[in-house]
């Protein structure tokens, strides 16, 4: 009879560990190219993508998508409305003292866009008016780095898109691919002086998955997954339907 | 004072610098409502005269404005405006684009529009709660429509208005909380700001709610005493 119990709790475990929950993963999107909505509805990107490679490792499901606003989205977490922020975080101190990181999965670096008759140079930057999204490392860095600009922060990228085009401001300071994908086929708008990726102590180390400080195994369970995908390819099969160059790190 | 500065010194979120955003906030919050209201007022008492008139032609219009500015959302109101306007063509390289280029004024102008509609109608119904007896000694006075207006009916009307006009102000108030959405930081920016760069919704919300709460309490206070000054023919004794 202990036997039996015994062997039978040995299956019970078995198949749980088998049927494993998808793991709930919250994304602020869209955020082309790394999340968004396809024209038929569904999610994809290149963090959806490599997140779902991430979920099969561990689970094999993919990841059960939660859609959050960004400046809600640790507080989502912290609430446990999802396990995981796969969403472009960047390391630093302020956010490791609410949450727990994988090791980073990729970087990519800041750039301004703004109106090719314009003639902003980020060298010059008095009294200029340059758009960020509130609370990102590019807020932080023009807060920090340039005192002489006039920052306007906004909840969501799509409305400072919109007030650049409507001529409210000089420029906006956006990770690199994001900015490129948002300006597409708008030919009044470029890439303005060179991509930004220092200081670290702003821009930090990188972008990582974020968990509970609680979730320490899930966390290390991602790490492992993320670094598997980086030898066998997949990650790199990813990254170049998305991306002309390297973000890996 | 001493044990003051020594909880800023040892939290986190409400340093000296998060505090002067806050302040930043309130005088933003304060500058927008008290001119949209002041001009908001302004506005209203001509319309408010003009809503009461019996020639369609210029009770229409009036009317027209109050029920479109009073049956939207004023958030919908300040998107028309704010957003709106840039899709004229030209409008960013014309004299206007100074006014509209910052979110300052197209919010001002959405706001007042707002509050000039509500007014109206506040003021419309005190000037047609007018005694009839009034208007009847006014003109057996061989009072003027003029005379009559300035003399009697709108004085009397204003007093009646005061607490519907009260409740108005401190609508306002609140309302001005969505000026946050078009970039100005006013308190609930100010809140925004704190929020998103500390991650703590609660502390920075509360706070910011609690200003608030003492504003709506100061009008309150003030409108108390305009009505005992004002209305104390109407108090019982």
């Amino acid at each position: 009879m202990k036997k039996t119990l015994l062997a039978l709790a040995g299956v019970l475990s078995l198949t749980a560990h088998a049927e494993m929950d998808s793991i709930r993963v919250a994304v602020d999107a869209p955020y082309p190219p790394f999340e968004y909505k396809a024209p038929d509805g569904t999610l994809t990107g290149f963090e959806v993508e490599l997140g779902n490679a991430v979920c099969q490792e561990i689970t094999k499901k993919d990841c059960d998508w939660v859609i959050q606003a960004w400046d809600g989205i640790i507080p989502g977490l912290l609430a446990r409305k999802y396990d995981m922020i796969f969403s472009s975080m960047s390391v630093n101190e302020e956010r490791k003292e609410k949450v727990l990181f994988s090791k980073p999965y990729y970087q990519v670096p800041s750039a301004y866009f703004a109106p090719v008759k314009g003639g902003f140079d980020s060298s010059m930057t008095k009294g200029k008016r340059i758009g960020v999204q509130r609370a990102t490392v590019q807020d932080n860095y023009i807060t920090e780095m340039k005192k002489d600009a006039e920052v306007v922060r906004y909840t969501t990228a799509d409305d400072m898109v919109v007030d650049l085009e409507g001529g409210r401001l000089d420029a906006i300071f956006v990770d690199a691919p994001v900015g490129e994908d948002m300006l597409k086929g708008k030919a009044k708008f470029a890439q303005s002086g060179e991509m930004v990726t220092q200081p670290i102590s702003i821009f930090g180390e990188g972008i990582a998955a974020a968990f509970r400080k609680r979730d320490k195994d899930l966390a290390e369970k991602v790490t492992v997954a993320l670094d598997k995908l980086k030898a066998n390819g997949t990650y790199d099969k990813i990254m170049k339907k998305y991306f002309s160059y390297s973000i890996k790190v | 004072m001493d044990a003051l500065l020594a909880l800023i010194d040892t939290n986190k979120i409400f340093n000296l610098t998060t505090l002067g955003h806050y302040w930043d906030g309130f005088v933003m919050t304060i500058q927008l409502v008290a001119s949209s209201l002041l001009i908001g007022l302004i506005i209203s008492v001509p319309l408010a005269v003009m809503r009461t008139s019996k020639n369609p032609f210029i009770n229409y219009p009036v009317w027209f404005f109050t029920y479109v500015f009073r049956g939207t959302p004023l958030l919908i109101q300040l998107y028309m405006i704010y957003y709106g306007v840039t899709l004229i063509d030209g409008i960013q390289e014309s004299v206007f684009w100074v006014i509209f280029e910052r979110a300052y004024y197209p919010c001002l102008i959405a706001f007042t529009l707002n509050t000039a509609a509500y007014t109206t109608e506040i003021f419309r119904g005190a000037i047609e709660a007018t005694p009839k007896g009034e208007i009847e000694a006014a003109k057996a006075y061989g009072m003027s429509w003029l005379k009559r207006m300035t003399r009697i009916v709108l004085p009397s009307a204003f007093r009646r208005a005061i607490p519907a006009y009260s409740n108005e102000v401190i609508f306002m108030l609140h309302a001005s909380a969505i000026a946050s959405t078009v970039t100005i930081i006013d308190l609930t920016g100010a809140a925004r700001d704190i929020y998103a760069r500390y991650y703590a919704p609660f502390e920075s919300f509360l706070f910011v709610a609690a200003i608030y709460l003492s504003i709506t309490f100061t009008i309150i206070f003030i409108f108390k005493q305009l009505e005992k000054r004002l209305l104390a023919h109407l108090q019982p004794r």
